[in-house]
């Protein structure tokens, strides 16, 4: 049984804004990265997968359920982290956590005892009877983690979990996502704008740009298609650019000069760097790196012999 | 050694993550829980001495007059009365408002403003049941106060007589009454200002609304019944929810209205003010049916 599935799933709002376009997917349990820009239907996509909106047209199976039909029972086995604030300051993060245990279907006594042991979990075993108006972001985040896991649900659902945290809190962060993932049998869904944290995390990546499926695939096979060769030269960059082309790679320039080289396998090193000698340019750098997300979201098309002739002309 | 003690130390204090797999109660018992946690919320209870203050003084106020009542009973007997069963509720209305104002916010619009609502929304609830559970929870609070200082009244004219027995079975035909008019009363206070509050995450904005809405229609229903009396205008005095929730309360005890009583001469039919209940409650739940059908998750 697929963790879950979509089927030509459309989402269109009241004001007329396309969130989900055809979205057609199916998802093995594991570790899944959800990547797409803000605004390209990530939160959209999870809401429908809580049955919190309901589809425009196409189905959406979780967890073998169907979440417009029976959403009591999927959010049952759902923990869900939303992007934004959600908790109330006026209470201690023991009182609030065991609060949405009951919520969530624990008797008393259960509840008490997990929403501790999940606060030991995220780490906020010492400080669970604070009230959370004193909570910094990070601890606020953890928080919303616990709160989420504390019905020890078949799927967690995370949106943008790093959100406002600095470097090492989305380290911790990350950390954890991926230890309640892997040493807990837990199938999560985690969404951000960010590659580089998808690709820390997850073995599945799922991107979305405008509510289009852009993406879905194991995590290896998606970056190793995405790996780039920066190039940069101090003049020549057109010259070189043409030249790379007409030998038969993908290249494509940024608005400082820079050429990114598409990387199917070792080639374009040996290239470059003969092309680079033959027109004798000053080279700056040359850098296997990843394309950047934004880039990969804007669909790029590999600069065309013409239209590479059309910059030069 | 040394090594070995550590690791010791370290499997009893790892012990990792457990997965549950006692009790999981439906969704009943979530309404009756977040039900539960509501009323705590309407009292104070858990959240630091401050939010306890508000309840905690309205509610001495409430009852402070039925005890001064019961103790005048005590001495005096029948002869001085001051606050009777059905005019308590008129009387008193001010701060029942004043509770509402202060505690529907609490309930429903602290959730939109921490956005906690959400979480709620995404586990085993309908937004129907969190509605429902919010509003019993500000009716039960309401019905306690209201209750509670009748039962007071109720006990001082027992107690206070001479003959208890006899006393106690001439006043037990009021409790069935009491308990109904007070249980309309908290429904219908608290419908009205549960629906208020729901529309503004602002809880200081929710509190205003609530305390304004029943100050200006109780002074709009004044004004219409001084401009044309006897006319059909007294109809609209019932735009005012104290008089329908007054008009009921004197048709259940089958009592008039005392001299100073904004009912006087208003002379409607009891139904008319039962009718007019009805109507803020259907109102006030089909703001609150609207409102969290299309409000943000």
């Amino acid at each position: 049984m697929p963790l879950l599935r979509a089927d030509n799933l459309t989402k269109r709002y009241p004001g007329g804004v396309l969130a989900l376009d055809d979205f057609t997917l199916a998802l093995e349990p594991g570790l899944i990265g959800l990547v797409g820009a803000n605004g390209a239907g990530k939160s959209t996509f999870i809401k429908i997968l809580l049955g919190l909106l309901k589809p425009t047209s196409g189905s959406v199976s979780v967890l073998g359920l169907d979440p417009t039909a029976d959403a009591i029972a999927v959010r049952q086995r759902i923990g869900y982290l939303p992007e934004h604030d959600c908790l109330p300051s006026d209470q201690s993060a023991a009182d609030f956590i065991t609060h949405m245990a009951r919520i969530s279907g624990l008797p008393q006594n259960s509840a008490r005892e997990r929403a501790a042991e999940m606060l030991r979990h995220v780490g906020l075993y010492e400080e669970r009877y604070r009230l959370m108006d004193g909570y910094s972001t990070g601890m606020k985040q953890r928080v919303k983690l616990a709160q989420s896991l504390v019905h020890d649900p078949a799927l967690l659902l995370l949106d943008e979990p790093t959100n406002g945290l600095d470097p090492n809190g989305r380290d911790e962060m990350l950390d954890l996502i991926k230890r309640t993932g892997e040493e807990f049998g837990i199938s999560v869904v985690v969404s951000s704008h960010l590659l580089g944290e998808i690709e820390r995390v997850c073995g599945y990546l799922v991107s979305i740009d405008n509510g289009k499926l852009v993406h879905s695939a194991a995590i290896g096979s998606f970056t190793a298609e995405t790996a780039v060769l920066a190039v940069e030269v101090d003049e020549g960059a057109e010259a070189l650019a043409a030249r790379l082309v007409s030998a038969g790679l993908e290249v494509r320039m940024d608005a400082r000069g820079g050429l990114h080289i598409g990387m199917q396998d070792e080639r374009p090193y040996d290239v470059v760097r003969d092309m680079v000698a033959e027109l004798g340019l000053p080279l700056v750098r040359i850098q296997r790196t990843r394309q950047r997300l934004d880039e990969l979201f804007r669909a790029p098309e590999p600069t065309t012999a013409a239209g590479a002739a059309r910059e030069e002309g | 050694m040394a090594t070995a003690a550590q690791g010791a130390a370290g499997t009893i204090y790892d012990i990792g993550y457990q997965h549950y797999d006692g009790q999981r109660l439906g969704r009943p018992y979530a309404i009756r829980s977040l039900f539960l946690h509501g009323i705590g919320v309407v009292f104070g209870v858990g959240r630091g001495p401050r939010a306890r203050l508000v309840p905690i003084i309205l509610t001495i106020i409430a009852v402070l007059p039925a005890v001064i009542q019961a103790a005048v009973t005590a001495y005096a007997g029948d002869a001085v009365e001051l606050f009777s069963y059905p005019t308590y509720f008129l009387q008193m209305s001010l701060i029942y408002v004043l509770f509402c104002a202060a505690q529907a916010p609490e309930l429903v619009s602290a959730d939109q403003r921490s956005r906690s609502l959400v979480l709620y929304l995404a586990r085993a609830l309908r937004r129907d049941d969190y509605v429902l559970a919010k509003l019993f929870a500000l009716t039960v609070g309401v019905f306690a106060l209201a209750l509670g200082a009748q039962l007071v009244l109720f006990t001082g004219r027992v107690l206070g007589s001479l003959n208890a027995w006899e006393a106690l079975r001439y006043e037990a035909p009021q409790l069935a009454p009491i308990f109904g008019v007070s249980a309309l009363v908290s429904l219908v206070l608290a419908a009205v200002s549960v629906a208020i509050a729901s529309l503004t995450p602002r809880r200081a904005l929710a509190t205003a609304g609530i305390v304004g809405f029943f100050i200006l229609s109780s002074a709009m229903a004044g004004i219409l019944r001084e401009a044309i009396e006897g006319s059909w205008d007294r109809w609209l005095t019932l735009l005012n929810p104290f008089i329908a929730v007054g008009g009921v309360s004197n048709w259940i005890f089958e009592a008039e209205p005392g001299l100073n009583s904004p009912l006087t001469n208003l002379d409607l039919p009891g139904l008319a003010y039962a009718g007019a209940c009805v109507a803020y409650i259907a109102v006030s739940m089909g703001i609150l049916w609207a409102r969290y059908r299309r409000i943000d998750a």
